[in-house]
């Protein structure tokens, strides 16, 4: 009994299930329940308000280390948006999103964007790739594209891609979708975009920065999804059960299991105290 | 002379930058709209030589601790290798190239994700034991945690029907009230900074402080 409740207390039982809930539910998914929640309503509301032909502007600063968290989650809303006719801009604040982008528009991604026919590079989207300079570059950018930037990521010319034609400032964009991985950077810019400049603003940010973006909805934010869970519910939404979905069965299993140690901790901890067991 | 080049004339270029962007906010005068639009400009561009010279001072300080083999020298040396492969793949292939994805996708990308997810081994056991209830204020963090926990889990609002409303309370007023309390305070803070710089009181972004002229 000793040995139970000391192995129980030590760091490779809540390490062993974790491992093992993990496995479990990637191994046996058992197709939990998704609820869809409001921010995540109205984040598709927002895309599917959009008129044919409108100009979106991707802020896409994922990072290698949340992409999990984050970019997997991206890759449903970034096919979502390439299905409608937009014209799509994505940049890159953080230097880990070029490489992350590359796979998702090169075809390897979990969404092929090769699959959805009439898309042309140029023409509806652009990847200016990353650029410099955090909140100031987004400042410049919004103020004058053709000053801040001279190629696109594969080193075009931006003023011989055509769409680029209809984008000058921020004038000319309709709706800027942050993605956001585990930085603060959703303050920086809520103030530039939706503040400064006046966009409709919507966010695809991992779950530790949601508290933070909450902040901002529903009056500067639109729309929020939350991680894989939100994720999960924007799969759920349009009908297309993908890596999302998989990804939230071993999450309830996780954050169950996290609860779980949170009340058996404590009911250790005070069954030592009162010294019902040793 | 030695000052005025080394104090008084950055601060003069702050001044006025900060000045004329500022404006731009707030007047629409044609004239002061577009300098406002170049010196942004010009402030991307200048981050690109930021980079340059962060990566110019790593190599800067690994090279000494290197040479004279200096505790975790080896970890200078494999960060500086790195540094050097990637560069001179990005100059010669093209960072969008397969040489470069190469590199980045089998020693960046799984390096990356494995820290994060280690962190993750360690959060949940810092969670088994950060959460005991050794007072009130523990009590109800604990009790906040649980539920936010529940309601995050994508099939926690369907078993627990009360946690998703109780958690959106929760993150929408005692910690939105705390957030932004702290959001204001560092507003205000930086108005004050930016204030200060604008009128040359705040001057260590120039190194004066170590500056005896």
């Amino acid at each position: 009994m000793v040995k139970l409740i000391d192995f129980i207390d030590s760091s490779y039982f809540s390490h062993i299930m974790l491992v093992f809930i993990a496995v479990l539910f990637i191994v046996r998914p058992l197709g939990l329940p998704v609820v869809v929640s409001e921010q995540t309503k109205s984040f598709i509301d927002v895309i599917e308000s959009l008129k044919p032909g409108s100009n979106i502007l991707i802020q896409y600063d994922v990072t290698v280390a949340m992409y999990p968290s984050t970019g997997i989650p991206t890759e449903i809303m970034l096919r979502h948006v390439m299905e409608h006719p937009f014209n799509v801009m994505i940049v890159s604040g953080g230097p880990e999103g070029p490489k992350l982008l590359e796979q998702f528009l090169g075809g390897k991604g979990n969404y092929n964007i090769q699959e959805m026919k009439g898309r042309v590079y140029g023409q509806d989207h652009v990847y200016l790739g990353y650029i410099a300079g955090g909140e100031t570059m987004y400042v410049s950018l919004g103020s004058n594209v053709h000053g801040t930037v001279v190629k696109d990521y594969y080193g075009t010319p931006i003023d011989d891609l055509p769409m680029m034609n209809k984008i000058n400032t921020y004038k000319d964009i309709d709706l800027v979708i942050i993605c956001e991985a585990g930085s603060d950077q959703i303050d920086g810019s809520v103030r530039v975009w939706a503040t400064t400049y006046g966009r409709k603003l919507i966010a695809d940010i991992g779950s530790s920065q949601y508290t933070a973006t909450l902040v901002y909805y529903p009056q500067l934010v639109k729309g929020i999804i939350n991680g894989v869970k939100g994720g999960a519910e924007y799969e759920y939404s349009k009908g297309k059960p993908g890596p999302n979905i998989a990804g939230s069965d071993p999450l309830t299993g996780l954050l169950f299991l996290n609860v779980g140690l949170i009340i058996l901790g404590n009911i250790l901890y005070y069954s030592k105290k009162r010294g019902i067991i040793k | 002379m030695s000052i005025v080049y080394k104090k008084y004339i950055p601060i003069g270029i702050t001044a006025i930058t900060g000045v004329i962007v500022l404006f731009d906010y707030y007047v629409k005068i044609p004239e002061i709209n577009s300098a406002s639009t170049i010196l942004t400009s010009w402030g991307t561009h200048l981050s690109y030589f930021a980079v340059l010279i962060s990566a110019l001072m790593i190599v800067r300080q690994s090279i000494p601790k290197i040479i004279k083999q200096e505790k975790d020298w080896y970890f200078y040396g494999y960060m500086l290798t790195i540094l050097i492969i990637m560069s001179a793949t990005g100059f010669i292939s093209g960072i969008a190239s397969s040489n470069y994805s190469w590199w980045y996708n089998n020693f960046y990308g799984p390096v990356s994700t494995t820290l994060m997810a280690i962190m993750g081994i360690y959060l949940m056991s810092a969670s088994y034991r950060a959460f005991r209830i050794r007072s009130v204020p523990v009590f109800g963090a604990m009790i906040a945690c649980i539920v936010v926990l529940i309601a995050t889990a994508p099939a926690g609002p369907v078993w627990f029907p009360g946690f998703g409303t109780l958690s959106q309370w929760i993150q929408a007023y005692p910690s939105q009230a705390g957030i932004r309390a702290f959001t204001m305070a560092a507003a205000i803070g930086t108005l004050a900074s930016g204030i200060r710089t604008l009128i040359g009181l705040e001057i260590g972004f120039l190194g004066a402080k170590e500056d005896k002229d």
